[in-house]
């Protein structure tokens, strides 16, 4: 017996009409086949399972979890299955491809721990999240936000709040082996299609379209 | 406002050109221009439309010539004289015509009143560049595009010359045209869309802009007008059942040790003794007593609460949360969770009946009374549940994750069939809460009205020690007060409805304006809210309202709520 679809990705209505083929990723609907990618490409990533959490003492609690923090703000550490962002001195932001992991997060957060520091609060996360890749990806962010991405040093794994296209979103900028540099989007889910359209929009003018991001990598 | 035109000549003043007053058009036009410089169009004085192309055609091949030929006779600027309109001038000679009781702005950006102008003349700034300096004329964002003109006019009045006389000012870069970039550029216009849009567009909704979103204002039926979708809306709430999206409301939580004493110094209700698993209303006013937001603060663990806000309210307040406890210093965490959290309302008497079949969660009254907050799984999601009565009814304000949001709708209208469940959009839901009583910030308020005008002492404790607001609120409380918001309704609606920002008027003098009004279907009357002197607040008072044409109509003060004024429907007995 399948299992009743609960989840719709806040950028469902955005491509509802252009999916020929659905897949189920972690209890999300999302497109199995979409456009090809050419010169850029946007997909929707925001299956991916998501948390956050703040407070003077979130640094430490999540180091009790054994998590990778990282040091300074606006900087991300890799985590076997994730990452864990860094948003402030005391914010935090954690995306995993395995819900039951930030399941496990959320419930042993509850409604705030303390550290030695202090406490910690959660933070829901539902955000609206894209990849944004391929040869010209850096020209759509040029048409869309004041960031010159091309200057920022990967290998301090940069994390970028700025605002695109008049919404605030996070980027992270991170080479892969397909499409040179790959940049992750996340934003909040109420203007993610405002957000998909625009910036399809504009890699559409370019030469790319939408794509299936394929979890399986 | 509109009494002519300033041409926007400061570029010709910074590249040297000469400009004379010119009486006929009156105004100031370019009568020698710098190698090379070339104008056209309405700088020059030139308004009608063919006379316009023939100055710019002029204009244009000159400065083409001097492009190949700078020292060619061709490049010389033609004169723009005979270019000129000859049927007379769109702009009026002295615009400015003072009121005996009025203030007579001349300039919006700064601010200054003609009285300003005679008073610096008066103290010896009677010079148009020293005028500019102690008055400020022309400083603001404008640039004094629709002020510096009136300016000289108002100086060439005071001193018994004429606008020539007294001259311009120095026009300095930089002169902020509108740039091409901005015109040839993509245009981004943010908007934000709950995820029930693409429910509310398949179930007909016709939409209406509310700040960023896009809200369903009704839903549209097959063979039924806008009115009638409207009253058959408000009817399925009253008699059976309603949803409406209130997802665009701000949602905000607030943990930690503080969180109750934090809240108590935000709003104007006392929260720090609030048991967990309640709700209570929540005022907000800033440091001067003004009305700024509202909304329904849960407590659903002794260090966690949960509140609503307004729907252009959730960024601001969050912002000035924050701002305050950068200064308080208080041990709590603040998350603004709008977006990430969907929210519906289940209202009307049998919407007990269709969310018991969603949920586990005992939704006896006495087990989930008015007022309460619980945490329950609804429809297989996690959800969190508000007993509300913003409309009047039976009703439970459901928050879901934004991903689930469609789901839970769904699951909601399959098990709300049987019930006749409709949905309803945001011209029902003002109609059904204007029955009840209950005011909406920003419409029923302005951004002066405080707490007490709006007769709001019941939601302020002032015996508290501190909330932000207080002071202001104690001392305006001894005050006598200018307006106070009241109900009304209307004698006789064949004699013309009013509309809302009607004034209400007493002995000819402006007495109030009304805030919302509408046609009550449930009560067969137009009934609606004012701010009124308070002269004219007692209940049965006659109010005259000057409707459109100018016509006057009658109104009667009414006691609100209008519809259950002892709020029984919250205590509507269960179905057997």
């Amino acid at each position: 017996m399948s299992t009743p679809l609960l989840r719709l990705s806040p950028l469902h209505e955005a491509y509802r009409d252009q999916v020929a083929e659905w897949a189920v990723v972690n209890g999300m609907e999302l497109p199995r086949a979409f456009g090809t990618r050419s010169e850029a490409s946007l997909s929707d990533v925001s299956a991916l399972a998501r948390c956050g959490c703040k407070g003077p003492g979130a640094a430490q609690w999540l180091a009790a979890q054994g998590l990778p923090v990282p040091g300074t703000y606006n900087s991300w550490n890799s985590t076997e299955n994730g990452i864990v962002a860094r948003l402030a001195a005391t914010e935090f932001f954690i995306e995993d491809s395995r819900p039951d992991f930030i399941e496990g997060l959320r419930t042993a957060l509850g409604r705030g721990a303390r550290a030695a520091s202090g406490p910690c609060y959660p933070v829901m996360r539902e955000d609206a999240a894209l990849v944004l890749s391929g040869p010209r990806a850096n020209e759509v962010l040029l048409q869309t936000c004041s960031v010159d991405f091309a200057s920022l040093d990967l290998a301090k794994q940069p994390l970028v709040m700025t605002s695109m296209i008049g919404v605030s979103v996070l980027v992270i900028p991170r080479h892969c082996r397909k499409d040179g540099i790959a940049y992750r989007i996340w934003c909040d889910p109420t203007f993610g299609p405002y957000l998909w359209r625009t910036l399809l929009d504009i890699v559409r003018e370019l030469g790319g379209d939408a794509t299936a991001f394929d979890f399986s990598l | 406002m509109s009494v002519g035109w300033a041409g926007a000549a400061p570029l010709l003043y910074q590249a040297g050109a000469r400009m004379e007053f010119d009486a006929q058009l009156q105004q100031f036009v370019p009568t020698v221009l710098p190698e090379g410089i070339y104008a056209a169009g309405r700088v020059n004085g030139v308004y009608s439309f063919e006379h316009k192309l023939d100055d710019g055609a002029s204009a244009g091949n000159a400065a083409a010539a001097h492009a190949r030929d700078p020292a060619g006779a061709e490049a010389v600027a033609p004169s723009p004289r005979h270019a000129r309109a000859v049927s007379g001038t769109p702009s009026h000679p002295y615009p400015i015509y003072a009121h005996a009781n009025g203030r007579n702005f001349v300039d919006f950006d700064e601010d200054l009143q003609l009285q300003d102008f005679f008073n610096a003349a008066q103290e010896g700034f009677d010079n148009i560049e020293l005028m500019k300096r102690y008055s400020t004329v022309g400083m603001g964002p404008s640039q004094g595009k629709h002020s510096n003109m009136n300016a000289i006019r108002v100086l060439a009045k005071i001193r018994g010359q004429s606008p020539g006389e007294v001259g311009s000012t120095t026009a300095r870069p930089m002169f902020h045209p509108v740039p091409m970039a901005h015109l040839g550029g993509r245009g981004f216009m943010p908007e934000r869309a709950t995820p029930l849009q693409a429910r509310h567009a398949a179930a007909g909704a016709v939409w209406m802009q509310a700040g960023q979103w896009q809200r369903p204002e009704y839903y549209a039926m097959e063979g039924q007008t806008r009115e009638a979708a409207i009253r058959a809306e408000v009817a399925a709430v009253r008699e059976a059942v309603g949803i409406i999206d209130v997802g665009t409301l701000g949602k905000i939580e607030i943990y930690g040790r503080d969180a109750g004493a934090f809240l108590e110094h935000i709003y104007t209700a006392r929260f720090a003794g609030m048991k967990p698993g309640s709700t209570r209303y929540g005022l907000m006013v800033d440091e001067s007593g003004v009305v700024i937001d509202d909304g329904v603060i849960a407590r659903l663990a002794e260090e966690h609460f949960y509140f609503t806000t307004t729907t252009t309210g959730s960024a601001t307040v969050y912002r000035e949360l924050t701002r305050l406890n950068a200064m308080w210093r208080m041990e709590v965490g603040i998350v603004n969770v709008t977006g990430h959290f969907a929210a519906v309302n289940l209202a009307g008497p049998r919407s007990r009946e269709v969310l018991r079949q969603l949920t586990a969660l005992d939704l006896s009254e006495a087990a989930f009374p008015y007022l309460g907050a619980r945490e329950a799984d609804v429809a297989g999601l996690p959800a969190r549940l508000l007993r509300v009565g913003f409309v009047g009814e039976l009703g439970y304000e459901i928050h879901v994750s934004a991903s689930g949001a469609a789901h839970l709708w769904d699951r909601l209208i399959a098990a709300g069939a049987a019930h006749g469940i409709r949905p309803f959009g945001v011209e029902a839901q003002r109609l059904l809460r204007l029955e009840k009583g209950h005011i909406i910030i920003g419409q029923d308020s302005d951004g002066v009205t405080n707490a007490l005008e709006l007769n709001m002492d019941w939601a302020l404790k002032m015996d508290k020690p501190f909330f932000v607001g207080q002071r202001s609120l104690q001392a305006m409380s001894r005050l006598p007060r200018k307006q106070t918001l009241v109900g009304f309704t209307l004698d006789d609606a064949a004699a013309g409805v009013p509309k809302e920002c009607h004034l209400v008027i007493e002995a000819g003098e402006i007495a109030g304006r009304v805030t919302s009004i509408a046609l009550s279907p449930t009560l067969g009357k137009v009934i609606g809210l004012a701010l009124v002197n308070p002269a004219l607040a007692k209940t049965g008072q006659t109010l005259s309202i000057r409707i459109d044409g100018g016509a006057m109509v009658r109104a009667t003060v009414a006691d609100t709520p209008f519809y259950d004024p002892q709020n029984a429907r919250q205590k509507m007995p269960e179905a057997a």
